[in-house]
This record gives C-alpha cells, sequence and structure tokens, in this order.
C-alpha cells in the first residue's frame, strides 16, 4: 500500500476517472473499486475520499442522486458535464507528470547522442 | 451477509454526531460507508457492535471531526481564513481603541477622539462587514442568512450615527434615531419570529430577543431625550442675566466714555459699539425663533467683525484685555438656540468688560 502522501496529490484524479469509466457511483463503491483494481495497493480511506467528493460536488464537478435505503440514505456521485472535461484534464496532467517524473528520477533515461 | 438494522443505523447516526460529524451530507455519507462495511465484511457471528468498534479506527487518524474538519477546509471559500483573521484582528482593535478612547475622555487627555473614531471605524466599517460576508457564506438557510445581515447591517448604522454623535458630525441624529428604530421595531421581530418556533433555538431566540428590546428601547428613549424643560428655562434666565449685565457695563462705559477725550478709546467704543449692534441683531431674531435655521451667514458675518475688534483690541497691552475666542462660532449653525444665545451674550459680556477695563484705566 501507497503512503497516503502519495495519493492525496492524486486523489481527485482518481476519483473523477474512476466516475468516468464506472459513471454513477457511491462512496463505499470508489473505494472498493479502486482497491479491487490496484490489488489493494491504493486504498482510499474515508476521512480522504469524502471530503474530497463534497469539494468536487461544490465545485459543480459532480451530481448527486438520493436512493433512500430503510433509515439511511446512499448517495450516488456522477460526473457532470464540466466534471467530464476536468477528469480529461487531470488525466492528462498527471500522466504527463509521471512522464516528467520517470525522466527525472532516471528510470527511463532519454536516448542521447552519446 | 449482515443485515444493518434500524436500531443500529440510529445508532451508528448518533455516534457520529457525538464525535463531531454535523454537517448532514457528510453524516449521510459516512453512515452509509460504515453499513456497506458492515454487510460486506463482518462475518455472521460477530457482534454488530464490537465490529464497530474495531472497523471505526480506519476512518481517521485521531479522531472522527477530522473528516469535518477536511471537509469544512475544503468546502469554504478562497479568503475565508485571511477573512476570519481580519475579523478576529479588527474585533480586537475596537475594544482596545473604544476602552482606550472612553478612558481618555472621561480622563480628558488628549486623542480621545482619535481612538474614538478608530474604534467605530473599526467595527462598523471593518468588523461588522466582514461578519456579514462571512454569514452569508455560512451553511445557515437563507433566511437566516438574510435576518443576521440585516441586524447586522442595522448595528453597523446605529455605530456610525453614535459615532458621528460624538464627533458632532452633521447627520448622527438621523443615522442613530433610524437605525435603532428599524432594529427595535423590524429587526427584532423578524428575529424572533424568524427562529421561535424552532424548539432547538426557542429559549435563546426568546432571551436575545428581550436582551435586544431592552437595548433597543433604551437607546431609543436615550436618543429622544433632549435637555429638560428645567435646564432650558434656567439657560433663559441666565442668558437674559447676562444680558442685563452687560447693558449695565454699556451704560458705565457711556459715562466714562464721556470724561475722556482719549482716541483709541473711541475707536474701541466704535468697533465695541459695531459687534454689540450684529451679536444684539442675531440674538433677537433668535429669541423670536429659536426654530432659526440657516445661522451660518450671521456666524460668518460676526466673525468678521470679531476680527476687525479683536485688531483693535490687541494694540492695548494689558493682560486682563483679552481677544475674543472665534471657536465657538465655528459650530454655530448646528447648536440649540438657547446656546447660540449663550455663545452671543457671552461675546457681549466680554466685549463690555474689555471696553470697561479700557476706560477704567485710563
Amino acid at each position: 500500500m501507497y503512503s497516503s502522501e502519495l495519493i492525496k496529490g492524486t486523489l481527485k484524479t482518481i476519483v473523477l476517472n474512476m466516475l468516468k469509466e464506472h459513471g454513477k457511483m457511491y462512496g463505499y463503491e470508489i473505494a472498493q473499486k479502486v482497491k479491487e483494481l490496484t490489488d489493494g495497493k491504493i486504498q482510499i480511506t474515508e476521512g480522504a475520499l469524502y471530503p474530497t467528493l463534497h469539494s468536487l460536488e461544490k465545485n459543480g464537478e459532480l451530481d448527486i442522486e438520493k436512493q433512500f435505503l430503510g433509515k439511511r440514505v446512499r448517495k450516488y456521485y456522477s460526473l457532470t458535464e464540466q466534471g467530464q472535461q476536468t477528469a480529461a484534464v487531470k488525466v492528462n496532467e498527471l500522466t504527463d507528470f509521471i512522464n516528467t517524473m520517470k525522466f527525472l528520477l532516471d528510470l527511463e533515461p532519454k536516448i542521447s547522442n552519446g | 451477509m449482515a443485515r444493518v438494522t434500524d436500531e443500529q443505523v440510529d445508532f451508528i447516526l448518533a455516534d457520529f454526531t457525538k464525535r463531531g460529524i454535523v454537517l448532514e451530507d457528510l453524516r449521510d455519507d459516512l453512515l452509509d460507508h460504515m453499513c456497506c462495511i458492515i454487510e460486506n465484511e463482518m462475518s455472521e457471528d460477530d457482534n454488530f457492535y464490537r465490529f464497530y468498534e474495531y472497523v471505526l479506527p480506519r476512518f481517521f487518524k485521531e479522531e472522527l471531526a477530522e473528516i469535518q474538519r477536511e471537509t469544512d477546509n475544503l468546502l469554504r471559500f478562497k479568503n475565508f481564513y485571511s477573512m476570519m483573521k481580519m475579523l478576529k484582528l479588527s474585533g480586537i482593535l475596537t475594544v482596545i481603541f473604544s476602552l482606550a478612547g472612553a478612558l481618555f475622555k472621561t480622563m480628558h487627555w488628549p486623542g480621545a477622539g482619535m481612538m474614538i473614531v478608530l474604534g467605530g471605524f473599526f467595527f462598523s466599517l471593518v468588523f461588522l462587514p466582514l461578519l456579514i460576508a462571512l454569514k452569508m457564506k455560512d451553511d445557515a438557510s437563507k433566511v437566516d442568512k438574510a435576518v443576521f445581515a440585516l441586524g447586522f447591517f442595522l448595528a453597523m448604522v446605529m455605530a456610525i450615527g453614535l459615532l458621528f454623535k460624538l464627533m458632532h458630525w452633521p447627520g448622527a441624529n438621523i443615522l442613530m434615531i433610524g437605525g435603532t428604530v428599524s432594529f427595535t421595531f423590524i429587526y427584532v421581530p423578524i428575529y424572533f419570529f424568524s427562529r421561535y418556533r424552532r424548539p432547538e433555538l426557542k429559549f435563546n431566540t426568546a432571551v436575545n430577543t428581550v436582551l435586544m428590546l431592552a437595548c433597543g428601547g433604551i437607546f431609543f428613549s436615550l436618543f429622544n431625550l433632549s435637555f429638560s424643560k428645567k435646564y432650558l428655562d434656567s439657560m433663559k434666565s441666565q442668558n437674559l442675566e447676562i444680558h442685563e449685565n452687560s447693558l449695565l457695563i454699556y451704560a458705565s462705559n457711556e459715562r466714562l466714555l464721556a470724561a475722556t477725550d482719549d482716541s483709541l478709546a473711541k475707536q474701541i467704543h466704535l468697533t465695541t459699539v459695531e459687534l454689540d449692534k450684529e451679536l444684539e441683531q442675531v440674538a433677537e431674531a433668535l429669541v423670536e425663533d429659536p426654530k432659526l435655521h440657516h445661522t451660518q451667514d450671521n456666524a460668518k458675518e460676526i466673525k468678521e467683525k470679531i476680527k476687525t475688534y479683536n485688531a483693535v483690541i490687541s494694540t492695548i497691552k494689558d493682560d486682563k484685555i483679552t481677544a475674543v475666542d472665534l471657536a465657538p462660532l465655528q459650530v454655530f449653525d448646528r447648536l440649540d438656540a438657547e446656546l447660540k444665545i449663550r455663545i452671543l451674550t457671552n461675546i457681549q459680556q466680554q466685549i463690555a468688560i474689555n471696553e470697561n477695563l479700557y476706560l477704567t484705566a485710563l
């Protein structure tokens, strides 16, 4: 499992991308899906997930659909139009970042003239 | 798969609330999340409460309220923290300046006016507007926000009015009385009726309403206390007395003047009579119509005459003979009729005495 420091900066991108790939999802589902897809390497904590979801919603990136299950409410999150665009931008940004990091940390040296 | 019962949902909700999750949306999210964990991960023969206690620490590092704080932080607008800082700072400055100003004012130390102005400025133009702005971004309902904003705005008007009154700036009365009346008779009822039906707010609302009504009422009656009839009558009779004394001194001066042929004495007499005539004229007009407004022209005329008078007087070398002070005339137009007359009669008396002093010294 990666440190929470590493995950923190990419959480928004992960959440947006998950919703882009899977349509509407609720909190627990997102966390489980990420865990499942990464073989438990990335585990989103509740303490980080929900603040992020709420702030994305406030910024108009997410829509909410409520489903009442007896006494409790399940909130399904989905991307708005704006969210779709943001997701694309964020994914591109992260990809670029990863490539830069690879280069910076000398994991994939560029072919030089030497 | 275990199923979370309604009692268990209630238990979780109550526990979350107790642990500081007050944002309803967030609480719903966390509740569903917790239920999902229990339903998916708890084995059939496990005890719900034990499992709950075991799972809960997954949600946080030190305490559950972290999630609420983190969400708050992300939801707040950009300038929230700098505004909070400004609010604190302006609040402290308001307290310091108004307390120091009040102390300086009672002790008649210099700088009191400056401090009171600064205190009023920080309170009414920095502290309260910030409070309104912050309140508007709050989670409270629209009605609550509007009611609070109105209250703070009226407080602003009253504070500015009070500041103007203390500094003798024009427009103070309309601000103070307007602010107080709307506060007491419009804001307080709105406040009361918008809140008293909610059981959790009922007691506080009742107490606050009574306090605000009392304060508003006291302010209102204070503003409407112009000085009493008794005071006005005593002012009048004193003014009359000063005037009569001056007349006696004038009569004595006439006699003394007849016995001398000093040229400066004649010159002093002429300017004195000139100024006195002007003073007498304005005073008479004020006696006839105490509500007479727009006396600034008269004040200007009198000031001109006083300047000529002071120029003549300044040639005399006598410590007891003093030049007429122009300061009371600066605020002349804003004073009450009897106070205006007092200023005029005082000048009358002073110039009569000046002349007398000169004549008797010959």
